[in-house]
């Protein structure tokens, strides 16, 4: 059984190998790509089949091990440096967009509050900052690479200490939270105001509830596209990335609470939407990730943040009969979600190992 | 006729990319035919490993890249010579030609020997 030589597959899948290494910036990935998609197309303007053409360009390119050495190299200090302070720079930054809301909130209820405006206006305001949250994250993500340039080139390349020296200042000022600087009680007013209000609008729960899903979602999507360039949405659930899998299934466990509570009155139903929105999530990861090994410790990754999260719920709520528990009709999708990884990945490397 | 050595081909990768870029600007792939056809083959290496050096190249300034998208949608990495690196060429130049010199004046002296 022949399968069809994709060249974009194959050729991303090398820079895939190269670039788990560790050493490779997305940016020197694109420009292989490039490289190798000229040389390919060189050996086929000579004679040789796409698939010959590949091999040979692959063999000309280097080894992958040798060359993850040359790239550490030059990008070795950069790429550390880049980690650890864009999670310094991503903290801060979400928590000053954090006290951003919480002080744009804080005027809308009290607005509210001394009639101003009506509850509704209230309610559209208080969504319509969460939609804008969501753009700025698209935005942010999508020149993400800009500006992961910019601060490497114009910032980062000076040294350790003034990098740090940044990155703490930023966190340092960034703590310093809205709620201080009010008083108890209004503090305490424009809260319960605003619960009120975002509360008594379904729509509005769903689209404040749904900005941390569709944020995950977004920078798995942005960061997973930024290693393989023009990929398809497939790509969200396809990664090797241990990181990745545990933030995708994160953002999966908030959207079935967000869609179980947003859309559905009656309790019993809500953990049936949560089952199903995490279990097809579970087989639309395992059906893109299939043509992997070890499919089925991904798949246990995959489950273990929606289980964590019940099971806290469950402890939380002191579940005395454990056949009521949410805990319990998701522990049956997962143990059969589980099975099937396995078999599946099992498949899998026996043809492998054959 | 045999190809240069590994080490010989790195330390004279800087003095070569930056002549073929002060000639015109250019892309990794295409620096690397231009390599192999002025050596006439015999500057062996593994491709991927040129794109490190032009990064380290880039980053002391020696050279800039842009981004440009041909008419067939493809993207390439243009590189083009900085005043900064035309001056170091100078330097690589003169240290070449002195590397030359010292190695062209000790084989003449021993021109006698290796004859006999």
């Amino acid at each position: 059984m022949a399968k069809q030589f994709q060249l974009d597959a194959a050729v991303n899948s090398l820079l895939h190998q190269v670039s788990e290494k560790g050493t490779l910036t997305s940016e020197d990935s694109r420009e292989l790509k490039s490289h190798i998609n000229d040389s390919v197309q060189q050996l086929i303007q000579k004679g040789l089949t796409e698939e010959e053409a590949f091999e040979v360009a692959k063999l000309r390119l280097g080894n992958k091990e040798e060359l993850a050495y040359e790239f550490e190299k030059v990008n070795g200090t950069s790429l550390v440096n880049k980690e650890w302070v864009f999670l310094f720079i991503g903290i801060g930054l979400s928590i000053i967009i954090t006290n951003l809301l919480k002080f744009l909130q804080v005027i809308i209820g009290y607005m509210h509050k001394s009639g101003k405006i009506s509850s509704s206006v209230g309610t559209f305001l208080v969504s319509l900052l969460y939609l804008l949250l969501i753009f700025l994250v698209v935005y942010i993500f999508k020149n993400g690479e800009k500006l992961v340039v910019f601060f490497k080139e114009r910032f980062f390349a000076l040294n350790s200490f003034v990098i740090f020296l940044i990155a703490a200042i930023t966190g340092l000022l960034s703590f310093a939270s809205i709620e201080f600087f009010l008083p108890g009680s209004i503090r305490e007013d424009t809260f319960t105001l605003l619960y009120q209000i975002i509360r008594k609008n379904r729509l509005s729960e769903m689209i404040i509830l749904g900005t941390i899903p569709v944020t995950m979602g977004l920078a798995f999507y942005f960061s997973v596209q930024s290693v393989n360039q023009k990929t398809g949405w497939q790509t969200l659930f396809k990664t090797n990335n241990v990181g990745h899998i545990l933030l995708l299934s994160f953002a999966v466990e908030i959207t079935a609470s967000m869609l179980s509570r947003g859309l559905f009155l009656t309790a019993w139903f809500g953990p049936i939407i949560s089952g199903t929105v995490i279990f097809s999530a579970l087989l639309a990861f395992i059906f893109y990730n299939k043509n992997q090994p070890k499919l089925w410790l991904k798949t246990f990754l995959f489950a273990l943040v929606p289980l964590l999260v019940e099971v806290i719920e469950s402890i939380r709520r002191g579940e005395v009969n454990w056949v009521s528990s949410p805990l319990f009709y998701y522990g049956i999708g997962t143990i059969i979600s589980i099975a099937l990884g396995f078999l599946i990945g099992y498949q899998r490397l026996k043809r492998i190992s054959q | 006729m045999s190809d240069l050595p590994k080490d010989l081909i790195a330390a004279s990768s800087f003095p070569i990319i930056l002549l073929i870029l002060s000639r015109k600007e250019s892309y990794g792939y295409e620096i690397i035919k231009d390599v192999k056809e002025s050596s006439r083959g015999k500057m062996e290496f593994a491709e991927g490993t040129l794109y490190p050096i032009l990064k380290k190249m880039e980053s002391a300034g020696w050279i800039s890249s842009r981004w440009e998208i041909a008419d067939n949608g493809r993207e390439r990495k243009y590189y083009r010579i900085t005043a900064q690196g035309k001056k170091q060429l100078g330097t690589e130049k003169e240290n070449w030609q002195s590397v030359n010199q010292i190695l062209e004046s000790l084989w003449l002296s021993n021109f006698s020997l290796t004859q006999q």
